[in-house]
């Protein structure tokens, strides 16, 4: 339990500080739009578009480029530029336990974080006169964890094999932003987009969803993913007991 | 294995691409007792430790600690909750307090102690609401050792122990070191302080290169080892002198010194016979036969 706690205490600066900027995000720019929308008949967003200005504009592209890779950061290799390694090497624990903790808390953070949108969109839709469905939004968030995870186990991957207090964090970020690229723009790496899935689309370019709703689970795909991730966060454990401190 | 030895390695080696850090080390160290690692800066002492501990894999050879086995995982955790580790920079999680620091350590160990703790945490004066970043080197160094010490473990390593401490925080920490080997814990340290080792310990292994040079008892050292100095009128042949046991020889004009391990009567004699002037025998210091081990090097 106390490596948990360990790997929470290293990771919780970054965590809040996330937490504190995506919530604070998400409220003004509800109270941004629909100050803007105030002077349509209808003085309200609706579905549609609270779900085109926050689960397909800046908030899935911010958070999945940044979330990850933050909460990545650290490993043991990262430790030792602390000078702390030979310290966690040298407890009675295995090399897979200490990691696991930081995989485990990594994971809780991620959907703590997700769960941010899923519960400010709703909230804030009701205050503004709106109604966006808490059941939809939720949907969202676990689609957003799934997917997230095969991203978040990658930025994991990258902060073990590159040494230094920062490397692993913009490694993680230029990964991140090559794979969009990449998945994006060309067609035989498209099978391989999360992007569609992250806003909550089954087919393979993004786009509005009716009623700005996300379509059912693509529960084959998210196997998939889930998979993917898995065994990222395995080679992670693999590679940390082969290192060298 | 040999039970009187906690530390046994057999051909241990460490290789970095080119670079042999540890050649063929084969060391003991023999339980409760304080045994010195003495070498110069990057003979191998810390990778030979970390090897020891698990923190890094033998490139060949093998090893046990307390019995286990160093490069099997499960038998190296084992070994680690009988092994209390102090390393160079004594560095502790520096954004716990101190007081979360011992809350931490002491939930991995069945067999901590609370008086040990209470006792060393008013001697030692740690302030324990305090970050631990915000702790000095010295303040730091008496964490690390109550949290080794509150647990009375077989055996307590400690890499470059002195490195950074004012001669005061020295002083206790060897009186520590003393104190934790007459309670039964074997301490096996490394430095490159000959003053220290000599001070403390029962045995000093020297390391040079990343092979083991000499493993002896200071007592042994002090009874085995003379300095001979000889004066000539002319200036003598080191050929003459070059035998078994002779460690090391030094010419300066027509004086001769000598560092010997054994035949220091046969020297004696040949210095007479050879038209010696002065003969003089020493006993030596660690440091003589330090500066002999790792001759030709510096």
């Amino acid at each position: 339990m106390m490596l948990w706690y360990k790997a929470w205490r290293e990771s919780r600066g970054r965590f809040v500080l996330m937490l504190a900027f995506f919530a604070a995000y998400i409220i003004v720019n509800f109270l941004r739009v629909s100050f803007l929308v105030g002077s349509r008949p209808s003085r309200t967003m609706g579905t549609e578009q609270i779900y085109f200005e926050f689960y397909i504009r800046w908030v899935p592209i911010l958070f999945f480029i940044f979330v990850p890779p933050l909460l990545g950061a650290g490993s043991l290799l990262q430790e030792r530029s602390y000078g702390t390694a030979a310290l966690s090497l040298s407890l009675p624990v295995s090399r897979s336990r200490l990691v696991c903790a930081r995989i485990g808390i990594g994971m809780l953070e991620f959907a703590v974080l997700c769960l941010v949108p899923a519960i400010l969109i709703p909230a804030m839709s009701l205050i503004e006169g709106d109604s966006y469905p808490i059941s939809a939004a939720f949907h969202l968030a676990i689609l957003w964890i799934v997917c997230g995870a095969a991203l978040l186990a990658a930025s994991f991957l990258l902060s073990t094999v590159l040494a230094g207090q920062y490397t692993g964090l913009a490694g993680g970020i230029v990964a991140i932003f090559t794979y969009y690229y990449v998945t994006d723009g060309w067609p035989f790496f498209r099978l391989f987009n999360m992007a569609p899935i992250i806003i909550g689309l089954n087919t393979a370019r993004p786009g509005t969803a009716p009623h700005g709703l996300p379509e059912a689970f693509p529960l084959l795909n998210l196997f998939v993913i889930a998979m993917v991730a898995l065994a990222l966060f395995v080679t992670v454990i693999e590679i940390t007991r082969r290192q060298d401190f | 294995m040999n039970r009187a030895n906690v530390v046994e390695t057999n051909g241990l080696t460490k290789r970095y691409r080119s670079v042999e850090a540890v050649r063929s080390l084969n060391l003991s160290v023999p339980k409760q007792q304080i045994t010195g690692f003495l070498g110069r800066n990057g003979a191998g002492k810390s990778t030979t430790i970390k090897m020891l501990l698990g923190m890094t894999h033998p490139t060949a050879g093998t090893g046990t600690v307390l019995g286990k086995r160093i490069d099997d995982p499960k038998q190296s955790c084992e070994m680690r909750r009988c092994v209390a580790y102090i390393g160079e920079d004594k560095q502790s999680y520096a954004y716990f307090t101190v007081e979360e620091m011992i809350r931490f350590t002491k939930s991995f160990y069945a067999d901590w102690r609370p008086e040990v703790e209470t006792r060393l945490v008013k001697e030692y004066e740690l302030p324990l609401n305090r970050k631990i970043r915000a702790l000095s080197k010295g303040m730091r160094t008496k964490l690390a050792l109550l949290l080794a010490l509150a647990r009375r473990p077989a055996l307590l390593v400690l890499d470059e122990p002195s490195e950074g401490l004012d001669p005061v925080a020295i002083e206790g920490l060897l009186q520590t070191l003393g104190a934790a080997s007459a309670e039964g814990t074997t301490v096996f340290f490394s430095s490159h302080q000959i003053a220290e080792v000599e001070r403390v310990a029962d045995r000093v292994c020297i390391i040079d290169h990343g092979s083991l040079v000499m493993e002896a008892s200071l007592d042994q050292i002090r009874q085995d080892y003379r300095n001979i100095t000889l004066g000539f009128s002319v200036r003598p042949s080191e050929s003459d002198f070059q035998l078994d046991g002779i460690e090391r020889i030094q010419t300066d004009g027509r004086q001769m010194t000598l560092l010997a391990k054994q035949h220091v009567n046969k020297v004696v004699e040949r210095a007479h016979d050879l038209g010696a002037v002065s003969v003089d025998v020493t006993p030596v210091g660690l440091r003589e036969v330090f500066l002999a081990s790792v001759k030709g090097e510096a």
